[in-house]
């Protein structure tokens, strides 16, 4: 059997959550042959993981970064040179480019995903014999975009030349998926609702492939939350937050399993109008050998993180938390550990570390490649997230057998239980006095870490994990096999 | 949708007057989050969903909106979106009065003039070593044609070069890419040194047969140093270390002149004299390209590292860069034909034509200012660019109007300049010839100043298809400037070609200069006009 895994930003070339579940995924299931199609930003990712054998091909796209898309998918085009037809542009392509403009521009209460899957189908058999750098750079694609955003009033009043021209160039970055060759599988597997889509769509409408959607995140979500934080201008907003809706709903539309890591994302998904019977809610697992009980206790009351340093895992609300805790247990130590991508973010945090007067107590640890001696090392596991799905730094603490203090946000209170403390998020207060509480009653501690660990080996091991997922491709592969047949 | 709360069990209306408070509140801390976008403009989040996302974000998880007896975050935000709605407005900020444009604009002037720098510098040098103005005339004829050929091929390899390095490592340098400048500068550095040596090495086979030895070895010598420390600068100038640019070319010019003063001027006798001053300049060059790489190295180490970089496909990117290395040959070509073909109106070999080089020379010298006139028109594009796209998409084209006629005055300051060193080349011209060093008489002088007044008009024109060029590249349109230098070296060709089988005047090459140039000025000045008369599409396929 083989599976395209399809990951954003992500496996193999980012660590992190979705990153360690892609690995845990394929390196568990050996009789099963993957193809990694990677979307990145750009390409100057490392490659963070050694691929496993059973990976038989890695396809990286970047989406920015070059000029052109022979830099580096040259062979991936479907070899041959393709064809530059001003007639065909105007025949086939551009009334397919307004159809999914039209499809973007409307929004998410008024978008078809039935149209929009077949949109995206067709334009990905035009792009198999036409040359996208030619077709999306053309005058007639570009003045196809104008004309639609000016029959919109809203747009045409208010999106200036700048932010349309941007919006273009990101279409055709966002599209490029589009122009590449299908790698053939049995199933594909997409690890989130995002621009994977456009394969994922393209390789249901076209090839008939069953598709089966992991949501870690809701995609969708952390999306619109990223564009509004970053400042985006309005018109440039709405239309990328519609482009990553319309991705979503198609995804979710030609999915024949969406299998979240938590309850928390059915809420999303349902709103986003998922139909709950091709839900199945598969929990994030872990080796409960390589994350175990050591009985370890250090000798100062220490309070430790796994996380990157990132907006999203809002590391401030952790620092200043400290503050709370350092009233009540004056010798807290804090051992934040992990990678820092964002060099700006980085510096935010370690200027209000100084701020605050906490350069004895709180610790940036940078990386860690053992995450259970970090959190073994701990009295108190804790994370202050904004935004999570199901984080594995949650269940691989409580298998370790500390208790948690994190905030409400996605999965976390479904993992957490009753076997720690969830406070809303951006409450740095509340944090710190749950954490002081903990670091106060030790033997209380203890005793409910104990308690989490049974409570995470009954629910969130890695067999249970790989056993559900092995069924579910066996299951979707003997569908396309009927289908075939 | 609201949930309508039990007065009873509220305690009454102060209930719903906290409730409304901490909606107000909700809707605030929106209306604070959303205050700026990237333009400096007010934005409001459009849909319920966004509003739930950013209020989820904001800590409003379950537990508090089921205090304000939500059913759901969905519930709320519609709430709270609806009473943010009245708050914001996309009222656009009036823009900033920009007072220092005539500060910047002498700035900018300055670092174009530092462009031609290194050029004067190498002019001068040339002059110490015999090679160019006053020295070339009385240096023996032999040495000053070894020299003038190699620095002619020299400046059409590192054209090649330079204009593929800029091309590459400035799509780069803008995405703040270390890793893969790095790279870029490793591979172009490496295939640049390797071409200057092998076909320094043919050179030198070739034009012993037609020269001997030492003067082809001094060609050869001349071809490949001058050419690598030419090519350089090239990284320098598009990563803008303009002060690094100056300080080589001082410390270029204090070392081969101690050297030349304190050393070889009384130690060895010419011709290896100037021979191993070009390959000292070729080893400073060398020196540079290896500080600029470990520089570069240093700094992707500090950006996360090259390993396990994901390299682009050399042979895509030698096709992407190919036009801009044609280009840059072909300019350089279209300026050094003139030269070999007045060398050549007496018969072949070609033969150093001084009086001609000494009108050329200065005529090129008396052109630089406008250089810098023209980086203040490039360096303004960006700022006019996100000055004039802030009109509105359905307002018509004022955008593209707005970059026509930055285009339309840009190239009328630069054509302004012009005339004005055209005029002053005119009036000062004969009388720099007869009363400076320079001077040349009869025969010679005569035709130095026919060539410079020329020369100096063809130079002229060149710097506004320059222009004209620089706009194509910034817009990714590299084919007109390709055929437009192509058209004006073949133009340039074939007219002293013309000159050289007729035998006619050595001087009546700077015809087919100007011809060539104007070639070139014409077809880039369609292509420029065309290209920003809708330059918000140009600008959108660019890149």
């Amino acid at each position: 059997m083989k599976v395209c895994l399809l990951t954003e930003g992500t496996y193999p070339y980012v660590r992190g959550g979705v990153s360690t579940w892609c690995h845990d995924l394929i390196t568990g299931l050996p009789e099963i042959e993957f193809v990694i199609y990677a979307l990145i930003g750009n390409p100057t990712g490392h490659l963070e993981y050694a691929l496993p054998p059973n990976v038989s091909r890695l396809l990286s796209v970047p989406l920015w970064g070059h000029e052109r898309l022979t830099e580096y998918n040259a062979r991936d085009l479907g070899g041959g040179r393709r064809a530059r037809s001003a007639t065909e542009l105007g025949r086939r392509f551009i009334p397919l480019f307004r159809a999914f403009l039209d499809q973007i521009v409307r929004g998410i209460e008024h978008a078809e995903p039935v149209v929009f899957i077949e949109t995206i189908g067709a334009l990905y058999a035009y792009f198999r014999e036409h040359d996208y750098d030619w077709t999306m750079r053309r005058n007639e694609t570009w003045s196809a975009a104008l004309e639609l955003f000016e029959s919109q009033a809203w747009h045409a009043r208010f999106m200036s030349s700048l932010e349309a021209i941007e919006l273009v160039r990101s279409l055709y970055r966002y599209l490029i998926p589009l122009a590449i060759e299908l790698p053939s599988a049995d199933v594909y597997h997409t690890s989130a609702a995002g621009l994977t889509g456009v394969s994922t769509i393209a390789a249901k409408h076209v090839n008939g492939t069953p598709v089966l959607l992991t949501e870690h995140g809701v995609y969708l979500r952390e999306r619109v939350l990223a564009l509004a934080r970053a400042g985006f201008p309005f018109s440039d907003r709405v239309i990328k937050k519609n482009l990553f809706s319309a991705f979503a709903r198609g995804t979710y539309a030609i999915s024949d399993v969406i299998a979240p890591v938590c309850n928390y994302n059915t809420t999303w998904e349902q709103y986003y109008g998922v139909p709950l019977d091709r839900v199945r809610v598969i929990y994030n697992g872990v080796d409960e050998t390589r994350f175990a009980d050591l009985d370890a206790s250090p000798d100062v009351p220490t309070v430790s993180a796994v996380l990157r340093i990132d907006p999203l895992k809002d590391v401030p609300t952790m620092i200043a938390s400290a503050v709370t805790v350092k009233a009540r247990v004056p010798n807290v130590q804090y051992k934040i550990y992990g990678p820092a991508p964002d060099a700006e973010y980085l510096a935010i945090c370690e200027k209000l570390i100084v701020d605050l007067g906490l350069e004895a107590t709180v610790h940036l640890m940078g990386p860690t490649k053992d995450p259970a001696a970090a959190y073994s090392a701990a009295h108190v596991v804790s994370l202050s997230s904004i935004s999570e799905g199901f984080p594995f730094s949650i269940i691989e603490a409580m298998m370790c057998a500390k208790p948690v203090v994190a905030t409400d946000v996605g999965g976390v209170r479904e993992a957490v239980d009753r076997f720690g403390t969830v406070v809303p998020p951006k409450r740095p207060e509340r944090l710190g006095a749950a954490i002081a509480d903990f670091l106060l009653d030790l033997p209380h501690a203890r005793a409910l870490g104990k308690e989490g660990r049974q409570f995470a080996l009954d629910h969130f091991t890695q067999s249970t994990f790989l056993d559900t997922y092995r069924a579910l491709f066996t299951e979707l592969a003997a569908q396309r096999a009927v289908a075939a047949a | 949708m609201m949930n309508s709360p039990g007065i009873d069990t509220m305690g009454g209306f102060d209930a719903f007057e906290e409730r409304e408070q901490k909606l107000e509140a909700a809707a605030r801390s929106i209306v604070a989050l959303c205050r700026d976008d990237q333009f400096g403009r007010g934005w409001r989040p459009k849909g319920i969903d966004e509003v739930a996302i950013l209020l989820e974000s904001l800590g409003y998880s379950p537990e508090v909106v089921a205090e304000l007896w939500y059913p759901s975050l969905f519930a709320f935000a519609a709430d709270v979106a609806r009473i943010v709605d009245k708050y914001v407005s996309d009222e656009e900020r009036a823009a900033q009065t920009d007072t220092n444009w005539f500060t910047r604009s002498c700035r900018d002037y300055a670092i174009g003039a530092l462009y031609s720098g290194p050029w004067i510098i190498a002019v001068v040098g040339l002059a110490i070593f015999g090679a160019t103005l006053w020295s070339s005339l009385s240096t023996p004829l032999h040495l000053a044609t070894g020299i003038a050929l190699g620095v002619y091929g020299a400046l059409v390899m590192s054209g090649v070069f330079s204009q593929a390095i800029a091309r590459r490592l400035t799509f780069y340098f803008l995405q703040d890419n270390a890793a893969l400048m790095q790279w870029t500068l490793e591979r172009f550095i490496a295939l640049a040194v390797l071409t200057f040596v092998a076909t320094g090495a043919a050179g030198w086979l070739v034009l012993r047969q037609f020269y001997g030895d030492p003067d082809a070895w001094l060609a050869a010598a001349f071809y490949v140093g001058s050419g690598i420390f030419q090519t350089s600068l090239a990284p320098l100038y598009t990563m803008r270390r303009f002060s690094w640019i100056i300080g080589i070319a001082l410390a270029s010019s204090l070392l081969t002149g101690f050297t030349f003063v304190g050393f070889f001027h009384r130690a060895i006798d010419v011709p290896w004299e100037p021979a191993t001053l070009a390959g000292e300049i070729g080893i400073i060059g060398l020196a540079v390209m290896l500080a600029t790489l470990a520089w570069m190295r240093n700094r992707a180490a500090r950006a996360g590292g090259s390993h396990d970089l994901l390299p682009p496909a050399t042979r895509a990117i030698v096709y992407a860069a190919l036009p801009y290395a044609t280009f840059g040959a072909c300019y350089f070509l279209m300026i050094v034909i003139d030269h070999l073909a007045a060398g050549l109106v007496h018969g072949f070999p070609f033969q150093y034509r001084s009086g001609y080089e000494l009108g050329c020379d200065i005529g090129l010298l008396a052109i630089i200012p406008v250089v810098g006139i023209i980086n203040v028109a490039l360096e303004n594009l960006p700022r006019r660019i996100l000055a004039g796209a802030q009109a509105g998409i359905g307002t018509g084209k004022p955008f593209d109007r707005s970059m026509l006629r930055f285009y339309l005055t840009s190239a009328l300051g630069v054509f302004i300049a012009i005339a004005l060193t055209i005029g002053l080349a005119e009036v000062a011209g004969q009388w720099v010839l007869d009363h400076t060093v320079l001077g040349l008489s009869g025969a010679g002088g005569d035709e130095a100043l026919f060539v410079l007044r020329f020369a100096t008009v063809g130079y002229g024109l060149l710097m506004l298809g320059l222009l004209n060029c620089q706009l194509l590249f910034f817009l990714s349109r590299p084919m007109p400037a390709l055929w437009a230098s192509a058209g004006g070296a073949a133009t340039v060709a074939i007219g002293s070609m013309a000159v050289v089988l007729r035998h006619g005047l050595a001087r009546d090459c700077v015809y087919a200069l100007d011809a060539g140039i104007v070639i070139f000025l014409v077809v880039t000045s369609f292509a420029a006009i065309d290209t920003m008369r809708r330059f918000t599409y140009s600008y959108y396929a660019a890149y």
